[in-house]
């Protein structure tokens, strides 16, 4: 029964990972530029709802919507301020560039908004529920299953939507698709945007149980990083996978021995991955 | 003679460089301040760290968020063993190489196999992985770390032995002669064929291997140098700060410290570091004197892996943080228009 | 000594569900020049990074002075004697001409003072020694293309394996080029040469090796190659008006 519900939290914790890493999975795989800053995109997110419910009493799960397209054009912002400028530069100048963005975007949002960890106490999102002996938290369950939803979205998104086989081709070969008419700027400025969006959707759900600080969004990016590379990068399914992986296992290791080592079994388990699978179990070079 | 004193070592005059390091060997004797006095060591320390990272970074352009995991092995070596066992931190300097050479050959011979950003992950992983394991380490002292008894010596050899003076004089030029080795290392480094193996492998992996570089092999020896040279500096850390514990030691913070100051400064280049750390460290202490104000900081509260910890100290700085804020745009600006650093600045680098 | 300077044989590949290359088998003796032929997607560079250890074979044998290299990492290959340039240029960007094929000196031992003399030795024989202090990217494409062969020739290989020389190279340079291989022959060097140029293949070569869908189709003299009936078909066939 214990095992039950250990897997029960883990696969929820594991959903809202998954779709952290779907996006960063996403930004690598069209521009092979790893997003370091992602992870704030989804606390901005988190914040922007706070902010509805405080000032203006809108529901999260209402505002989560809205958070993904204020974040889509945020993160089209930074494609267009500082990203485009990079792809050219070396590794080194890529990852300062959004380990920069990193620092910048947390620094300010402590500044603005303090340290206090604020919560939204109240909304539809509420309530819990046993079935069959497992225990249920209402608000986990939605955004579990939001963030289910939002995965098969991206999906199909990629997979199905002209814009997504664009992105597709872009990732596979630019050269070659530059020569069928796409262009490739307006794709990675897509691609951001939408990466940003289904972050901020994760950042939403999260804001209606989780503690919102301007360091929530690092605690939900890193082991979102690990679930990349386990994935492999450049993989939307791998990342997908890898994240659900990564929260079974980091939620069973931590209670199986103690929370402090959660994160040891996450990192154990990425370098037994990579000694056998270097580029993750679905990614490319 | 006056021939000699004209060559110039990557772009300075060897008389140039003459003046600048007699002046850091006689500026203790000439101030006083004591708040300076530590500037210019932590400078020189993080110098030398920097250019020791740029080894493995630079030439050989395996860039690793990881280097924190050697000064620690240093750090604690020295505490340990003194606290443990009563060892002189100077004999615990074998043991900490010892252990900090195969720790680098347990962590390089998988990791390398990996190129561009996977391997510079895998580094961060396995950083934040030393540091939950460290942090909850009881020998080790866990969180909370190890403190230093506080001895007073009787006379220089006394002090020497147990590795605590009561003056900063001894600790100055102590972290000057670790800069010189680092420096002098890199530059012996850069001019030879292992050097230049470095920078083909850096260059074009493939030709060399196909050119008959052991591409495996020198990667580890570079990083084997590396680690070493930063352990030595985590020692002395450990004697001159007589407490060592998880955050300031073996954290992603501290590797990406040294990493910035290499890159901002002038990644692959002998003078880049140095300059990098002369820059960064007197801004970071003055802006968070002034700014962020004095933190006390509650160890037992901090929650997470090393970098968490670290933005929570930061966050726990009340209205402040403009500190990482500047440090965060700073970051930026480079990246964006001058990714050669500082150096890019003042002269043409390829 | 007696006996074949390279043995391939069976050597076999497949990525997924297509075959690289299928038992190839076939033999260079030292001091031959041997051209390896075949159209786009024939396996021919392949070939190469399995015989160089960039690419383990799935099966076969490479055999080098008589002894088993299969699979064998390509920097200890090149301590045995085996050099190769790369199809697509692989130059140390930001090193000078000089400081690139000091690299490939290096590699074999000695100091710095004998790799940089070694190295405008091999800038000179390919008439690069008036870029040696140029940075590789400085280079243009056909200047690269001889860097390569200076730098592999630096490791004092008993034979060399040219990717593609004179691709991207403009007409009047190929000649030049010719010469520069029937020089490294001259040096001692045995060489085997990827090459899309009919022309400079059937000037260069002591035998030809033609390769199609990843298997050996033909082999012999040029002029037998030439004739052959299938190499007529495939590589040669429209110009002909047949097929």
């Amino acid at each position: 029964m214990i095992y039950g519900q250990v897997l029960l939290d883990g696969l929820i914790v594991g959903l809202m990972f998954a779709l952290v890493a779907m996006g960063l999975s996403l930004i690598y795989g069209v521009m092979n530029i790893v997003n370091f800053a992602h992870g704030e995109f989804m606390m901005l997110a988190m914040y922007f709802c706070f902010f509805a419910w405080s000032l203006f009493g809108i529901d999260p799960l209402v505002s989560t919507p809205l958070a993904a397209v204020v974040m889509f054009f945020v993160g089209v912002a930074v494609y267009r301020l500082l990203i485009r400028h990079v792809l050219g530069a070396s590794m080194v100048a890529q990852i300062f560039a959004t380990f920069g963005l990193l620092l910048f975007i947390q620094a300010a949002a402590n500044f603005f908004w303090k340290a206090d960890v604020r919560s939204i106490p109240t909304s539809w999102a509420a309530g819990n529920f046993q079935i069959a002996g497992l225990f249920f938290s209402g608000p986990e369950v939605i955004a579990g299953l939001g963030a289910l939803l939002t995965a098969g979205a991206l999906y199909w998104f990629i997979h199905r939507t002209e814009t997504g086989l664009a992105l597709q081709a872009v990732a596979e070969d630019p050269q070659a698709a530059r020569l069928m008419g796409i262009d490739s700027d307006r794709m990675f400025a897509i691609a951001w945007g939408v990466s940003c969006a289904v972050v901020a959707i994760g950042g939403g759900l999260l804001s209606t149980y989780y503690a919102i600080s301007p360091l929530a969004g690092s605690r939900w990016a890193l082991p979102a990083f690990v679930a990349v590379a386990i994935g492999g990068f450049g993989s939307i399914s791998g990342a997908f996978f890898g994240g659900i992986i990564i929260g079974v296992v980091q939620t069973a290791g931590g209670f199986f021995t103690s929370p402090s080592y959660k994160l040891l079994f996450v990192y154990g388990l990425y370098l037994l991955i990579v000694f056998w699978r270097p580029y993750g179990l679905l990614g490319r070079r | 003679m006056t021939a000699w004193l004209g060559r110039r070592v990557e772009g300075l005059p060897v008389a140039a460089i003459v003046v600048l390091f007699a002046a850091l060997a006689l500026y203790p004797l000439l101030t006083a301040l004591p708040f300076w006095r530590h500037i210019v060591i932590m400078s020189m320390l993080y110098g030398a760290m920097g250019v020791a990272w740029n080894i493995l970074g630079g030439l050989a352009g395996q860039v690793s968020f990881g280097h924190g995991l050697y000064f620690g092995i240093g750090a604690y070596t020295a505490a340990y063993c003194y606290k443990a066992f009563g060892l002189a931190p100077l004999l615990s300097v074998p043991i900490a190489i010892a252990i900090s050479t195969l720790a680098a050959v347990l962590i390089g011979l998988p990791t390398f196999r990996l190129r561009g950003h996977y391997f510079v992950l895998a580094s961060v992983f396995i950083m934040e992985g030393i540091y939950v394991v460290v942090s909850n380490w009881d020998q080790l002292g866990a969180a909370i770390g190890l403190e230093y008894p506080v001895y007073r010596a009787q006379g220089f050899l006394d002090a020497l032995w147990h590795g605590q003076f009561p003056g900063k004089l001894p600790y100055y030029y102590g972290a000057l002669g670790l800069f010189v080795l680092a420096l002098v290392a890199f530059r012996v480094i850069q001019r030879s064929p292992f050097g230049m193996f470095l920078v083909a492998i850096r260059e074009e992996q493939d030709a060399a291997l196909s050119l008959g570089v052991d591409v495996a092999r020198y990667k580890l020896y570079a990083l084997i140098v590396s680690a070493a040279i930063t352990t030595l500096c985590g020692t002395f850390y450990a004697q001159y700060v007589l407490y060592v514990e998880p955050m300031s030691t073996v954290s992603l913070v501290v590797s990406l410290e040294i990493c910035f100051i290499a890159i901002l400064g002038g990644i692959g280049t002998l003078w880049g570091p140095a300059l990098g750390a002369f820059v960064i460290v007197p801004l970071t202490e003055l802006l968070r004197a002034y700014l962020s104000g004095r933190i006390a900081l509650d160890m037992s509260a901090l929650s997470g892996g090393g970098l968490m910890a670290w933005l929570e100290y930061y966050a726990r700085g009340g209205g402040g943080n403009l500190d990482i804020l500047a440090y965060g745009l700073v970051i930026i600006l480079i990246a964006r228009f001058q990714p050669a650093g500082v150096l890019g600045f003042i002269r043409r680098i390829d | 000594m007696t006996g074949p300077l390279l043995e391939i044989a069976g050597l076999s590949k497949r990525f997924g569900g297509v075959y690289a290359n299928r038992d190839v088998s076939f033999a260079v003796a030292r001091g031959e020049i041997v051209g390896l032929i075949g159209p786009n997607g024939a396996g021919k560079t392949t070939l190469f990074n399995l015989v160089t250890g960039f690419i383990r074979p799935d099966s076969g044998l490479v055999r080098f002075a008589g002894a088993e290299v299969t699979g064998m990492r390509a920097d200890r290959l090149c301590h045995l004697g085996v050099a190769r340039t790369f199809q697509i240029l692989k130059p140390f960007p930001r090193l000078t001409a000089e400081e690139n094929v000091m690299i490939g000196a290096l590699a074999r031992g000695g100091g710095m003072r004998r790799a940089r003399e070694s190295a405008r030795r091999c800038l000179a024989l390919v008439g690069l020694d008036h870029k040696r202090e140029v940075q590789a990217r400085g280079l243009s494409t056909g200047q690269r293309k001889r860097l390569e062969m200076a730098r592999a020739l630096a490791t004092s290989p008993q034979l060399l394996l040219l990717d593609e020389i004179t691709g991207g190279v403009d007409q009047p340079s190929i000649p030049g080029l010719i010469a520069l291989v029937g020089r490294l022959r001259d040096e001692g060097v045995t060489l085997l040469v990827i090459e899309h140029n009919m022309r400079v293949i059937m000037g260069l070569a002591d035998r030809v090796v033609f390769l199609h869908l990843g298997a050996k189709l033909a082999e012999g003299r040029p002029q037998e190659i030439a004739a052959h009936p299938d190499v007529v078909a495939l590589y040669l066939g429209r110009r002909d008006g047949g097929h």
